[in-house]
């Protein structure tokens, strides 16, 4: 076993706890990779973006996808049922996801949350995704007719 | 909670987005996401080429990669659109070459493509990789010859069905020596012969080379050394399938066949020598679709062929291996031929039966609706049927909704117009309305036979989710045409030859018709003043009368139209209409815009 294998890191979440993973695990994150790579490692690695109860579903994924064990079918399976959350907890996800460079864990979340978006309504994507309508009654009408009219 | 997303998040969500519906939703969420999804839009659908701009199209999409337009309405295929009606894409080709330097894709359906068009793209897009014409005209191989001489990253030529005026095969060798990207060509529908050894270098050195469909030109003799030099084919389809009797040419054909072990997809076999079929039994592991529409194969051998594919037999144990599994065939397969179907064909979604001989007065196969009967109760994957035949039945056609609820296209075509229920003498109204009662996904329907105002009316109770509806010589009153358009809420494409349906339904309705994409009739009996005030009621609508009996004008206001198109839109008239197009009410829409 290298010593590189045995490496540890600390990773901190914004509400302050403290998270002991595998260098070679969290390189998966190319934020975390980079500050490696240029001997910025501080202890712990404060990740003021990311809460605990995202950032141990982020270790959970990330630690998986390291298992060099598993075979690409059995990290599959894993994935199906990881995304098996609430749309809001994906979405908190995805944001971990693109704050820590962590380009697997995007392409399986962004594609689950395409395929769960597959037909709703402007309201339903509005609601779920907390947005506000700032279309007024006239410019919403005009955008409304050129979808379905012209590319659909 | 609320969300603050970087726009590099929402632009990496959109692109998993796969529908364009989809898309359009999220663009309609607020103004920034409308800004951000039309930044990375890079592939768009235009399904009427007239229902928007190209101007429109690149100020909202300034990033496209990939476009798919469709041009002339659907009874083009049945030549009631007149020479030189339009739906050319040069305005779009040269709009798209100022706009879209890096555009890799272009597909078209029905649309008037120029030698001119083609050598202009084939210049412009410098990354251009897949060209898909389906159902196009107005070009000459001499525009080929561009394509395959200036398109050096083309992975795609696919030619369906076009019309295309044949000077010469020569276009073929303009493929440089160095080109070595193709993955897919069909030049199915050519007449002349191209040159073989240019044909066989080309496949040689394309290793990516998946699908390669041949046309009839191209001799039996000639397709071992073709598939020798691309085991890995997918997708195969062959010229003439006969010679002068060569025994060599037999055995060279099965040791190439077998050499190919990928090949999910046959068709071609035009003048098929059945002697000739079994050299492919070796190719047929993983045969899922089989277009044998050419062939005219009578029905044991066609019955062998399909037996010979042994994952066809297998489709049971297998079932992850069938992705479309597809049947097209000429009516010589029969009712015998069609009754051994479900043993062997399991998973069998969708089936065309084409007529081998539709003006014949005298049916020449033993071809009925039993065929489909039977292959509707052995088949439960069946979602998908064209089917030509000379007779049928309600009790039929209620049988066959009952055993296949799943339909989701069901176009019937019953050669004789007017055929009423050959063993009762009814219309065949009850039929078709179990059809809609039963089938509740259907999505398109195409009606034959002998119909009255109350097939419309089953139509316009249960049919929520039809999305097309082509009708002809059917119905007796515009109630008719008033129960499609008031009850048929998924409605989008409706199409009509010689109902008589006329201007009460279609003035009441007229609001219907902005959530559809387009209207057709033809041969009914609209009135010149119907059309003129639905110009005026509906100025968002082109609503286009075609005549070829000169400016309708000319006649008395109550005179019927020869054919109206009707259809949404967001740029207003048309400016490149033929002397026998009219639109409507053209200066009150000239004025709202």
């Amino acid at each position: 076993m290298s010593s590189s294998e045995e490496r540890k890191l600390i990773l901190k979440s914004s509400d302050n706890e403290e998270f002991v993973v595998k260098e070679s695990s969290a390189v998966q994150c190319l934020t975390i990779k980079n500050l490696v790579e240029d001997r910025c490692v501080s202890d712990p690695i404060p990740l003021a973006n990311v809460d605990s109860k995202i950032l141990a579903l982020v270790i959970e994924f990330m630690e998986k996808h390291a298992e060099t064990t598993l075979s690409n079918s059995e990290k599959k399976e894993f994935d199906v049922e990881f995304v098996k959350k609430p749309f809001d907890d994906l979405l908190e996800l995805i944001l971990a996801a693109n704050y820590l460079d962590f380009r697997e864990l995007m392409d399986v979340l962004c594609n689950t949350c395409a395929k769960q978006m597959e037909n709703w309504s402007v309201e339903e994507v509005r609601e779920k995704f907390n947005i506000q309508n700032d279309y007024t009654v006239e410019e919403e009408k005009a955008a409304r007719a050129e979808n379905p009219w012209a590319f659909e | 909670m609320a969300y603050s997303f970087p726009e590099e998040v929402l632009e990496y969500v959109f692109a998993f987005l796969s529908s364009h519906k989809d898309r359009n939703a999220v663009s309609l969420v607020c103004k920034s996401w409308y800004e951000i999804e039309r930044w990375c839009r890079r592939r768009i659908f235009i399904g009427n080429c007239y229902a928007v701009s190209p101007q429109i199209v690149i100020r909202r999409f300034p990033e496209v990669r990939a476009v798919k337009i469709k041009g002339k309405p659907h009874f083009a295929d049945f030549n009631l659109v007149p020479e030189g009606w339009g739906a050319y894409v040069y305005p779009w080709i040269s709009a798209m070459v100022r706009s879209y330097p890096w555009l890799e894709e272009i597909k078209l359906k029905r649309m008037v493509v120029t030698d001119e068009s083609l050598e202009l793209l084939s210049k412009s897009f410098k990354n251009f990789k897949v060209l898909v014409l389906s159902s196009c005209e107005g070009f000459t191989t001499d525009g080929l010859a561009s394509i395959a001489a200036n398109c050096r990253n083309l992975r795609e030529l696919d030619l369906r069905e076009c019309e295309v005026e044949d000077l010469s095969g020569h276009w073929l060798s303009h493929f440089p020596d160095n080109f070595t990207s193709l993955v897919s060509l069909n030049m199915s529908c050519l007449g002349s012969e191209v040159s073989f050894s240019a044909l066989e270098r080309l496949v040689s050195r394309c290793p990516n080379l998946r699908t390669l469909r041949l046309n009839r030109a191209v001799p039996v003799e000639k397709l071992p050394n073709l598939l020798r030099r691309a085991p890995q084919l997918v997708e195969f389809g062959t010229g003439a399938y006969s010679a002068e009797n060569q025994t060599d040419i037999f055995s060279n054909l099965v040791e190439a066949f077998s050499g190919c072990k990928h090949l999910k997809s046959l068709s071609g076999f035009w003048d098929v020598d059945p002697a000739y079929l079994p050299a492919m039994y070796y190719a047929c592991t993983g045969i899922t679709s089989l277009n044998l529409s050419n062939a005219t194969v009578q029905s044991p051998d066609l019955v062998e062929l399909i037996i010979q594919c042994p994952n066809l037999k297998c489709l049971w144990r297998e079932r992850e291996l069938i992705e479309d599994m597809t049947t097209q065939v000429l009516d010589y397969i029969e009712d015998a031929g069609l009754k051994a179907l479900p043993s062997y064909c399991k998973d069998l979604q969708e089936l065309r039966v084409f007529p081998s001989d539709p003006y014949g007065a005298e049916p020449n196969v033993s071809l009925t609706e039993q065929g489909l009967v039977t292959v509707s109760a052995g088949c439960p994957k069946l979602q998908s049927v064209l089917y030509f035949c000379r007779q049928m039945s309600n009790a039929a056609l209620i049988t066959i909704a009952r055993n296949r609820p799943n339909l989701i296209r069901f176009r019937l075509c019953i050669i004789d117009p007017q055929a009423p229920d050959y063993l009762t003498l009814e219309p065949l109204d009850t039929g078709f309305g179990a059809i809609v009662e039963h089938c509740k996904e259907l999505l398109r329907l195409s009606m034959s036979g002998l119909l009255t105002d109350r097939v419309f009316e089953y139509i316009g109770t249960h049919a929520k989710k039809l999305e097309m509806l082509s009708i002809a010589f059917a119905g007796d009153s515009d109630l008719g045409l008033h129960n499609v358009l008031s009850g048929c809420e998924s409605l989008r494409k409706l199409e009509i030859m010689d109902c008589p349906f006329g201007d009460k339904a279609l003035l009441a309705n007229a609001a219907k018709l902005e959530t559809m994409r387009s209207l057709w009739m033809s041969s009914c009996s609209v009135s010149y003043g119907a059309c003129k005030l639905l110009g005026q009621k509906m100025p968002k609508l082109n609503v286009e009368v075609m005549d070829e009996r000169g400016h309708p004008d000319s006649r008395p206001e109550t005179c019927p139209v020869e054919k109206l198109y009707i259809y949404r839109t967001v740029a207003g008239p048309r400016v490149d209409k033929p002397n026998f197009v009219w639109t409507m009410d053209e200066d009150a829409v000239l004025r709202l815009s």
